[in-house]
């Protein structure tokens, strides 16, 4: 355990030495509070458009997490399948590249914990991704109230219900992104590996929509975001819970099994 | 203290490592030379656990390098040929994390940082980003980390290319005292020769994967010719 929170601390120096770290915090922030934005302004004219209009029971149906924070995590999702690949680029690929791998070979510890140690870094930091997707919720429920004007407009339990999803989907890409790593030695291809992987994966539900019978039920159940819908809209389901630990576990494995491999070149 | 029988290393049909056998007793200094593409590096990486061979075996401070590679990692301090170092820690990071990693006590790391970095004089550098210094400190730095935790075994491949004469003085002096304390077994491969001259008790060398020469430099000089060059120069293009 030692030596994977060795690892994992030695990992997470690395990330906030260069600017990996830094710049994938602003470029998340900015992007997600862009599409915040967009989301929250269509709402207010939605909701003016319905007092116009003395639409009372149009006005009745709208709500905050289900028209602005549901959707803005979507797109938190979909950001993280340009985030993740440039966060775990060079998990392994530049100890390969900078040969230090054979330091880490040849040091007394075993392939499981260096995956393990990588794979924890990469959770932190998609954690940390996480932590900045709640300064929107956060900011709506001190600017609004709910319909009788006494509580905030933003039922926090349903928000931290989609960031727990959000952060699930994220530690699944991570641990893809972290088999690329372990097949290459330059992090571009590891990144532009993990990118398309990634998205093919995510494409899966656009094959469902096409796809009938069985072959449906299959793409759309193997689609992450399958799996994060009910999260997002407020329920813990387990079978989505095992569904990303079986992903993350299928992973690492086939990584430990990759970085066991390279003595045997 | 180190025990290599009939080790063979292929790569799909090349031979790099052709049945090398040979023994290095507790306190040596092993000179291992060989020209480039011998199979120095193959050996050495075989001998800390980085890869495994082909055929034959290899142990190391008692225990197998294949059945017990844990034991062994514990015993060997490696230096590889290009120095291990991560460019984006400060030398402290740096030291500490591989301290870490070699299970030294928590209470006793800092000391021990500073004992290794005191030997490889890079004390002054101790707070600096590994990517901002030269050549030849990156390669001290790589020799501090193999010095950690003290090992029984220091296998050193080529620990004074890229270093200043100054700096190459610093290091044989460095791997004598090791030599005098009696206490650590190395293993040095190079192709500087006065370098074995200065250094090593005994020559250890390789050509196409076999061994060709192994004895001490008076004993080979007598055999094969009148200096260190000749006989390397024979015997590596024989």
């Amino acid at each position: 355990m030692n030596k994977i929170l060795a690892i994992a601390k030695k990992e997470l120096s690395i990330y906030f030495t260069t600017v990996i770290g830094y710049s994938c915090f602003a470029g998340f922030a900015l992007l997600l509070g862009y599409m915040f934005n967009q989301y929250l302004t269509g709402f207010i004219l939605q909701s003016q458009s319905f007092v116009q209009a003395r639409n009372q029971a149009g006005l009745a149906t709208l709500n905050l997490n289900d028209m602005v924070i549901a959707p803005t995590y979507y797109n938190a999702l979909f950001l993280f399948l340009f985030i993740v690949p440039f966060l775990t680029m060079r998990l392994f690929a530049d100890e390969k590249r900078m040969k230090t791998f054979e330091l880490l070979m040849t040091i007394p510890t075993t392939p499981l914990q260096i995956v393990l140690g990588k794979y924890l870094a990469g959770v932190v930091m998609i954690g940390v991704i996480c932590l900045i997707a709640l300064i929107h919720p956060a900011l709506l429920s001190i600017f609004t109230t709910d319909a009788s004007g006494q509580g905030s407009g933003i039922e926090w339990v349903s928000v931290l219900s989609g960031l727990y999803g959000v952060f699930m989907m994220g530690c699944a890409f991570v641990a893809v992104g972290l088999l690329a790593s372990a097949l290459t030695e330059s992090p571009i291809v590891a990144a532009f590996g993990a990118f398309v992987a990634l998205l093919i994966w995510w494409l899966m539900s656009w094959g469902a929509r096409t796809a009938e019978g069985w072959q449906r039920d299959i793409l759309t159940y193997l689609a992450p975001p399958t799996h994060v819908e009910a999260a997002i809209s407020g329920l813990f389901v387990t079978a989505d819970l095992a569904f990303f630990l079986v992903a993350i576990v299928v992973c690492l494995f086939l990584c430990h099994r990759v970085v066991e491999a390279h003595r045997w070149q | 203290m180190l025990e290599v029988q009939s080790l063979t290393k292929r790569y799909g049909d090349r031979v790099a490592v052709d049945n090398i056998s040979f023994q290095v007793g507790r306190g040596e200094v092993l000179g291992f030379l060989g020209p480039n593409g011998a199979g120095k590096t193959t050996v050495m990486r075989i001998l800390t656990g980085f890869m495994p061979a082909t055929a034959g075996r290899a142990i190391v401070a008692g225990h197998d390098v294949f059945e017990s590679p844990m034991e062994v990692k514990r015993r060997v301090g490696y230096l590889p040929e290009t120095p291990p170092v991560y460019t984006e820690m400060t030398v402290k990071e740096y030291l500490r994390f591989v301290a870490r990693m070699k299970e030294l006590p928590r209470a006793k790391i800092e000391a021990e940082v500073e004992r290794v970095a005191d030997r490889t004089s890079v004390r002054h550098v101790m707070d600096r980003l590994i990517a901002n210094l030269s050549k030849g400190y990156r390669q001290r730095v790589g020799l501090a980390q193999a010095l950690l935790g003290d090992p029984e075994v220091l296998i050193l491949d080529e620990p004074t290319v890229g270093l200043d004469p100054i700096q190459i003085n610093e290091v044989r002096e460095l791997v004598k005292s090791l030599a005098a304390q009696q206490r650590h077994t190395i293993i040095l491969s190079t192709h500087i020769l006065p370098e074995v001259t200065a250094i090593c008790q005994r020559v250890l060398m390789i050509a196409g994967g076999k061994v060709v020469a192994d004895g001490s430099i008076p004993e080979l000089t007598a055999q094969h010719g009148k200096s260190l060059e000749e006989v390397f120069i024979k015997l590596a293009t024989a």
